[in-house]
């Protein structure tokens, strides 16, 4: 029993402990969820020492093995201080909510659910914690469960969730018939270019694709980034598909000697998911939903950064790729708490639209609060000198090494998508920066501190990654060599 | 040791600045001019101290105060010199004297701390730009100066001249011109960097000596941009166009920027940078033939206007193509001599000429007809402002060039050079004699003798002792200028030995002048009617206006026209065109879960496909 081990047993144990604990004292599920969460943080801790030390921290539960790797160590980082940034800012939000302790439960088996998926070495587990997360984000999403909207999104969610699941599984089938085994390495190894493996390729793509939001599977997304609360969505938004997304990879990493076209897949779905989320995005006007889209754009920032490092064998362009991630999973996170805690103010229920018009001059009512989100959609948007920027940049400078042509008119494209973006990420701004205060702002409450603190800690750290980005290297850089 | 000094002949003026920004909500009228002249003259003191400390070291020294760019290899470096101290004590001596009357000029003005803060932050400029021990810094300095230019002909920003031209006009113009002028520098100074590999000046000059020889076509396009470079600053054909205007200054301004020193810059660039010229003959004869140009041209011109200020500022554009053409003859001492004595009784001749407005526009009613600079409406000073008028008339008689002044023998060393060199030129410069002393006695006539011809001249008085007492120190320099060994000092400089004097061309010019005071003596300016040309300064300006501003302003309406229109549709049909895509995306979003599926399906159907089909590349 190592520190992986703990990794997982630990939110997993926490989970049903922080439900009892909030039957007991209504507070003390948070207080037992972030107790949990800072656990787990010293176990990661532990297992990354092994890792910088050994390469791989790995521990064998019977035939099960679990390996702590360079994905495994950014996901898990990214995971674990989302979750106790998102705890210590529900504190105020689900106060006095029925099922404020399943809340906390759920928030843990999430975690925990996705530190072993991340740690996941063979495709049936891998399978059996996408599905944990997916089930445990299912239930956050429709955390207000009497509310029609939320139920109809989860629903979507749901479903579609289950159907990529079924393709993904009748991948797996494929290739533990083809190659007689589900160990991710032992296929890696084994594997040969053959019409069933490149069957079992497309299915995990499009199967694991459905969580990661490939266009045209995303349509789930909108509606369960709107109607989940600020917190659940700056999870879903900064860890969950992201994960699905590294669950996609893992899963096509070992196919990879199979067949050469899945990065040009990556490419592909790049170009369709920047374009699609830029487009549906600019002409939204309801904030949160305008996010969403977003969300799906820089999902395809990302693959066009892993698709260059797969296709191109180059290591910086996957690096780049995980380094938006990591930014994206900061500043998403950071765009949803913020909203999160401007809805609060304005007394706006999760599931509501607030339009540009809604939040017009928060900045007036709402100086910093506002300022973290400003900080957030010009990270977002690409200025340097924040996170987004540099990851942005890296992913162009990576593309543009490789001087293949097609690549570079994908580079175009993106660039044309960072400048269309900039249209919706400053039409928010402006609007948040009116100087006349809207009737709502005018009429908003105040925003306790536990919901600021959250703000200001990931605004922080999109600012200061941006300066330094080499702070995050050595995280990006250990992933990317684990990746491929 | 005593080198160490040379930084504070830069901090003196900075130092005072910063005092009168800091202090310009409590300091009351005299102090910021008091402030102000103190830096001033603490500047020149130091700048003295340079001078005895050359007396030891001759070839002076190079003070390095810290790295500023070190991928250029530029440093925060001061050029202690015979060349550079000379411009030291000129700009902080005549300087400080133009600082003082400006306390009494300014008197009663609204901005009279920005006046000083500017008038300081010109010193530091300027003793940058003379300073500087590389071109950057020079450049820097250059650019200073023109800042401060633009900021004090602009200094009335509110208000129009008697032309109607708005002074924020004349402040722009001045300013503009002499861009076209920096952008040679700085191509000049990119040649340089690029070619030679260095910006400071003893490794450029070492280098240009070694690697290139005499006609080498770098080297004449070096000189040529620096030569565009001077015709800005020092206004030359044909870049003269914006010191006229600049008059819209205070009169004080005129006096330090636009006569004494910043208008000489140029020549002191050809001086510093005489290595490109020695090396470009061709440049060298450019300089020759548009100096001598500018110098009848401007004479031609100054001869035609009324306007007090501005037969001055013709007059020292004329002057400043004598200083042009000497270096471009190579006769630098000359050109410096010539620079300096123009200084001090161009400086005198403003100085008086402003004492002259001063006093009048004090003798005027709130009514007065006639604008105060108008010389038809002068006349019969004489008695009233007899200070103002002796110190006048000795700058005129210096400009005239009659001796024993400063004028006559920096004007006649300048003359011989000429005369060695190419005769044409000489007799260029010979009939600018002629006219000169033409002008310049008309306009002593006009504004001195006769009869008061307008209520305000007829009760002016004569100005304070704080304008006056600068007024009779310029007046000793214009006089004694010539004496003062100035010559020999400058001929050690430049390694030029001073040519024998001429008796015929000595004599010759003398009459010339003399020639042309009695033509003006025949011909007054009241009197009979002055030729439109002349007026109008050979309708050069007007013949910018048609031949660059009008097509420029052409081109930018039919520029702007084009973005409203033409881009202005094609960003509308961009824009619709992605609002039209978004709208169509946003169709795809239904909400009904039964399309999602299809999406679902259809990439499946697509992914399979591509990678059954394509899954053996």
């Amino acid at each position: 029993m190592n520190a992986t081990w703990w990794l997982i047993a630990v939110p997993l144990a926490f989970s049903p402990l922080a439900y009892l604990a909030g039957h007991v004292q209504r507070c003390a599920a948070q207080i037992v969820t972030l107790a949990g969460l800072a656990l787990v943080g010293l176990f990661l801790a532990a297992a990354a020492q092994e890792v910088a030390v050994l390469g791989s921290a790995e521990y064998a539960f019977g035939a099960i093995a679990l390996r702590v790797d360079g994905v495994s160590l950014l996901l898990a980082g990214i995971i674990v201080a989302l979750a106790a940034l998102t705890t210590l800012f529900s504190g105020a939000l689900v106060q006095n909510e029925a099922g404020e302790e399943k809340y906390y439960a759920l928030t843990l088996a999430l975690v925990g659910t996705i530190l072993a998926l991340v740690c996941a070495r063979d495709l049936f587990n891998l399978w059996v914690w996408f599905e944990g997360m997916a089930i445990a984000s299912c239930l956050l999403v429709v955390f207000a469960r009497e509310r029609d909207t939320a139920l109809e999104a989860a629903v979507k969610y749901l479903l579609q969730s289950a159907v990529g699941s079924a393709l993904a599984l009748l991948g797996m089938a494929l290739v533990l018939a083809q190659v007689g085994t589900l160990s991710l390495d032992m296929i890696r190894q084994n594997a040969s270019s053959s019409p069933t493996l490149w069957a079992a390729g497309a299915l995990f793509v499009v199967g694991f694709g459905v969580k990661a939001a490939l266009v045209p599977l995303h349509t789930w997304l909108p509606d369960a980034y709107t109607q989940s609360p600020s917190p659940v969505a700056a999870l879903l938004a900064g860890v969950v598909t992201e994960v699905g997304l590294i669950a996609l990879l893992r899963a096509l990493a070992a196919l990879s000697g199979v067949s050469n076209i899945w990065g040009g897949l990556l490419l592909a779905f790049a170009a369709l998911n920047m374009l699609s989320g830029t487009l549906l995005a600019l002409r939204q006007r309801d904030v949160k939903r305008m996010l969403a889209y977003s969300s799906i754009s820089h999902i395809g920032y990302m693959l066009l950064g892993l698709g260059i490092g797969l296709s191109s064998g180059a290591l910086a362009g996957t690096q780049a790729g995980l380094f938006h991630l990591f930014n994206h999973a900061l500043m998403k996170g950071l765009a949803f708490l913020a909203l999160g805690a401007l809805f609060y103010g304005l007394r706006a229920a999760d599931g509501d639209a607030l339009t540009l018009g809604d939040v017009k001059g928060a900045a007036q009512r709402y100086p910093l609060t506002t300022l973290t989100l400003l900080v957030a959609l010009l990270g977002l948007g690409g200025i340097p000198p924040l996170a987004g920027f540099m990851s942005k940049w890296q992913i162009f400078a990576a593309g543009v090494a490789t001087g293949d042509g097609l690549i570079l008119a994908l580079l175009v494209l993106a660039l044309l998508n960072v400048m269309l973006s900039m249209l919706y990420y400053l039409r928010l701004a402006t609007a948040l920066y009116d100087a006349q205060p809207g009737e709502r702002a005018a009429a908003g409450r105040a925003i306790p501190l536990a919901l600021r603190v959250p703000l200001w800690i990931l605004a922080l750290a999109v600012l200061v990654i941006g300066v330094f980005p080499d702070m995050a290297r050595g995280l990006t850089q250990a992933a990317a060599l684990a990746l491929w | 040791m005593m080198f160490n000094l040379a930084l504070f002949v830069i901090l003196c003026p900075l130092a005072g600045l910063c005092l009168n920004l800091a202090g310009s909500r409590w300091l009351r009228a005299p102090m910021a001019g008091i402030i102000a002249s103190i830096a001033a003259a603490a500047s020149f003191f130091f700048a003295a101290s340079q001078l005895i400390a050359l007396q030891t070291q001759p070839q002076g020294t190079i003070v390095v105060l810290g790295d500023w760019l070190p991928l250029l290899g530029v440093q925060w470096a001061l050029q202690v010199d015979a060349l550079s101290v000379t411009m030291m004590l000129l700009v902080t001596g005549v300087g400080t004297l133009i600082h003082v009357y400006a306390c009494g000029y300014m008197r009663g003005d609204a901005g009279y701390t920005r006046f000083f803060v500017y008038l300081n932050l010109f010193l530091v400029a300027m003793l940058l730009l003379v300073m500087a021990d590389n071109y950057v810094l020079l450049f820097a300095g250059w650019e200073g100066v023109g800042l401060c230019s633009y900021l004090l002909i602009g200094f009335w920003f509110d208000k129009a001249n008697g032309v109607g031209t708005r002074n924020s006009d004349a402040a722009r113009k001045a300013f503009v011109v002499n861009r076209i002028g920096d952008v040679g520098l700085l191509l000049a100074l990119l040649l340089l960097y690029v070619n030679l590999g260095s910006l400071n000046f003893d490794a450029v000059f070492a280098q240009a000596a070694a690697t290139l020889s005499a006609g080498a076509p770098l080297a004449v396009v070096i000189a040529l941009l620096l030569f565009v470079a001077v015709t800005g600053k020092s206004a030359q054909i044909p870049l003269f166009v914006w010191l006229p205007d600049a008059m819209a200054g205070p009169t004080p301004v005129s006096a330090l920027i636009h006569a004494a020193t910043m208008v000489t810059a140029g020549v002191y660039l050809m001086a510093r940078s005489q290595v490109f010229f020695d090396l470009a003959p061709l440049a060298q004869n450019v300089a020759v033939l548009v100096g001598a140009g500018t110098a009848v041209l401007a004479a031609t011109i100054a001869v035609g206007q009324y306007d007090i200020k501005r037969v001055l500022a013709y007059s020292t554009i004329s002057q400043l193509g004598f200083m042009v053409a000497a270096a471009g003859l190579g006769a630098y001492a000359a050109a410096l001599f010539h620079l300096i004595t123009h200084a001090f009784f161009k400086a005198l001749l403003f100085l008086a000429a402003g004492s002259v407005i001063h006093g009048v526009e004090h003798g005027q009613s709130a009514t007065g007809l006639y604008s105060a600079q108008d010389m038809r409406a002068l006349g019969g000073l004489r008695r009233r402002m007899p200070v103002t008028f002796a110190t006048f008339l000795i700058g005129a008689l210096a400009l005239a060039g009659l001796p024993p002044l400063a004028g006559f023998f920096s004007k006649d060393e300048i003359l011989a050079a000429a005369l060695a060199e190419n005769t044409l030129v000489c007799a260029l410069l010979a009939l600018t004699v002629l006219l000169t002393a033409f002008y310049v006695g008309r306009q002593t006539l006009a504004v001195f003798l006769g009869e008061a011809r307008s209520e305000g001249a007829a009760h002016a008085h004569e100005s304070p002792a704080v304008m006056t007492l600068p007024l009779v120190g310029l007046a000793l320099l214009t006089a004694f200028g010539g004496f003062m060994g100035i010559a020999a000092w400058l001929g050690g400089v430049f390694g030029e030995h001073t040519p024998e004097a001429n008796v015929w061309l000595m004599g010759g010019a003398t009459l010339l002048a003399l020639a042309g005071i009695g033509l003006a003596w025949r011909m007054p300016l009241v009197k009979g009617r002055m030729p439109c040309a002349l007026q109008n300064g050979w309708w050069i300006d007007t013949l910018y206006g048609w031949l660059i501003v009008r097509p420029f302003q052409w081109l930018g309406g039919q520029l702007a026209r084009f973005d409203r229109g033409g881009l202005g549709w094609l960003e509308q049909r961009l824009a619709a065109g992605v609002r039209g895509a978004s709208w169509l995306m946003s169709k795809t979003q239904t909400g009904q879960l039964n399309w999602n599926g299809v999406g679902i399906v259809a990439a499946l159907a697509l992914v399979l496909a591509a990678a059954v089909l394509g899954g053996g590349a």
